[in-house]
């Protein structure tokens, strides 16, 4: 069967196809070099496919692939004719120059396989462009078509033989990584230790207002390409990226970002030191790789839209979101649904994309009670940012004035508190504390012995002993 | 004299017909069926001839 398009015939290669064929005949052991790599219909011909298929179900039920086996096997299919009769299998061992390179020839069959699907891909976005439906949902079918081409895309794989193939392949990722992770890795110690990476899916930490939300997610996004050259995006609705990055700079140099953001200190210009401090944490920053988009006033589709741009055109391992309550709704039905809609959306496009998405939330003021850890009820506007979220974090300004002396209490402490982990089912009671530099908003682990007095403090306050 | 891979256009190295021949050998010593085993031998036999082609005899093929 020839496959066409107008007057052009689909891209193919009649060569490789024989000759990744004619190597799994003379070695079946190829197959486990290109696996993962080929699959069925990324073989043009049909009479080839039906080989490969073949070949593959003898190998699975633990039979020798060679060439009578497979001419058996293809006979009892009612195929051998088809396909050419045992000659065929003649012409595909001699069409292989050597099935050494068994695996550069199944990358050229996946290609051309791929650039097939891309083609019907397009062509049926082309036609629902077309018709009547709307620019939105259109948009929304062409990122769902094009999000199927990836090569690890989550929404392609649907037989467990190709989900399996995908888990011993990051298995074997695993095992090569020295880190005890199984996502992205914070670059943080015990906040990795607690998560073991945030893994693919919605991740919400909220807060109340001005208890470190955004420090947080500058923090772990700067730490995580310090560390492990991570790449992030974030999706800024609140403050401008330029605001960003002067944090960023700041918690680089250690210098207070309103120096910074004015050149003077103490009404004074900068000394030279302080220049050249500003200056390397630029680049520093510029290193990061990361991408920084501002989306205030937009909707989730938009943020979206940019998050999958990122992660095709960028190539980004994680992306922030800043903040949920900010994303811009319909306005044709209540707040609380807007969110739910608004957090599936987000929890979606993260499994798609097949990265951890962090979304910041702020919890509801009218409920506010310091030193109290906000639990899952009180996410504002919507019990469906908890529903949707894999995992779900709050993060406390801890009040420790009663404890320490005031010189001492001069930085900030916050802690996150897991409450939900359905990612990985981990036990979600520990607790991560962080001191907040009063001038850049860096953030230091806590050492343990500080963050049992803090969990103390916490007590006290909360009327405890 | 160098052989090139016609797909990729990337040299077939010695080492690498070597390494196939030596495969294909032991395939055709376990090899259940003699038309199986005929089979291998006539690939050996044109993966040699391509070795020798390069011009670099190796032990496997003195050996054979």
């Amino acid at each position: 069967m020839i496959q066409t398009m107008g007057e052009k015939t689909m891209p193919n290669n009649s060569e490789a196809e024989q000759s990744v064929l004619g190597a799994l005949l003379l070695d079946s052991q190829a197959l486990y070099a290109i696996a993962g790599v080929v699959k069925p219909d990324d073989f043009y011909y049909e009479k080839n496919r039906w080989v490969f298929e073949t070949i593959t179900d003898i190998d699975q039920r633990g039979d020798a692939v060679d060439f009578l086996s497979v001419s058996a096997e293809l006979e009892r299919r009612g195929r051998l004719n088809d396909v050419g009769g045992c000659s065929y299998l003649t012409v595909l061992i001699n069409a292989t120059p050597t099935a050494m390179h068994a695996d550069t020839h199944a990358r050229i069959v996946a290609d051309l396989g791929g650039k097939r699907r891309i083609i019907r891909a397009t062509c049926a976005i082309a036609e629902q462009a077309y018709d009547g439906t709307g620019f939105t949902d259109t948009l929304s079918f062409a990122q769902k078509e094009l999000l199927k081409l990836m090569p690890r895309s989550r929404m392609g794989a649907s037989d467990i033989d190709t989900l399996v193939a995908n888990q011993v392949y990051e298995y074997n990722l695993r095992d090569s990584d020295p880190r005890d992770v199984a996502g992205v890795a914070t670059g943080f110690a015990a906040l990795d230790d607690n998560t073991k990476g945030l893994d693919i899916g919605l991740h919400v930490w909220q807060a109340e207002s001005s208890h470190g939300k955004t420090a947080l997610a500058l923090n772990v996004m700067a730490q995580a390409a310090r560390k492990n050259q991570t790449r992030s995006g974030m999706f800024t609705l609140e403050m401008t990226p330029e605001q960003l990055v002067n944090r960023l700079i700041s918690m680089e140099c250690g210098i207070n970002t309103t120096i910074l953001a004015t050149g003077k200190m103490n009404g004074l210009p900068l000394t030279p030191d302080i220049i050249t401090r500003r200056r390397d944490a630029a680049q520093r920053v510029a290193s990061y790789g990361s991408q920084i988009e501002y989306c205030g006033g937009q909707g989730v589709a938009d943020i979206r839209s940019r998050i999958i741009y990122h992660k095709l055109e960028n190539g980004i391992d994680i992306a922030f979101v800043d903040f949920v309550q900010l994303i811009r709704g319909s306005g044709q039905s209540t707040r609380t649904l807007e969110l739910d809609a608004i957090c599936g959306t987000l929890n979606e496009t993260a499994n798609e994309l097949g990265i951890p998405i962090v979304a910041t939330s702020q919890v509801s003021r009218d409920k506010m009670q310091r030193g109290q850890i906000p639990g899952m009820d009180r996410a504002r506007d919507s019990g469906g940012i908890e529903q949707n979220a894999g995992c779900l974090a709050s993060i406390v300004y801890e009040d420790r004035n009663h404890l320490f002396e005031a010189s001492y209490n001069c930085d900030r402490v916050v802690t996150f508190n897991g409450l939900k982990d359905r990612l990985h089912g981990l036990c979600i009671d520990k607790i991560v504390g962080f001191r907040i530099d009063a001038d850049t908003s860096r953030l230091t682990e806590l050492m343990p012995t500080d963050l049992i007095a803090t969990l103390r403090a916490r007590k006290v306050a909360q009327g405890g002993r | 004299m160098k052989i090139y891979d016609p797909l990729t256009g990337m040299e077939i190295t010695p080492d690498e017909f070597r390494r196939e021949i030596a495969m294909l050998r032991r395939k055709a010593d376990d090899a259940r069926d003699e038309r199986i085993e005929e089979m291998y031998l006539q690939v050996i036999g044109k993966r040699q001839q391509q070795l020798a082609a390069i011009g670099t005899h190796s032990v496997a093929l003195e050996a054979s």
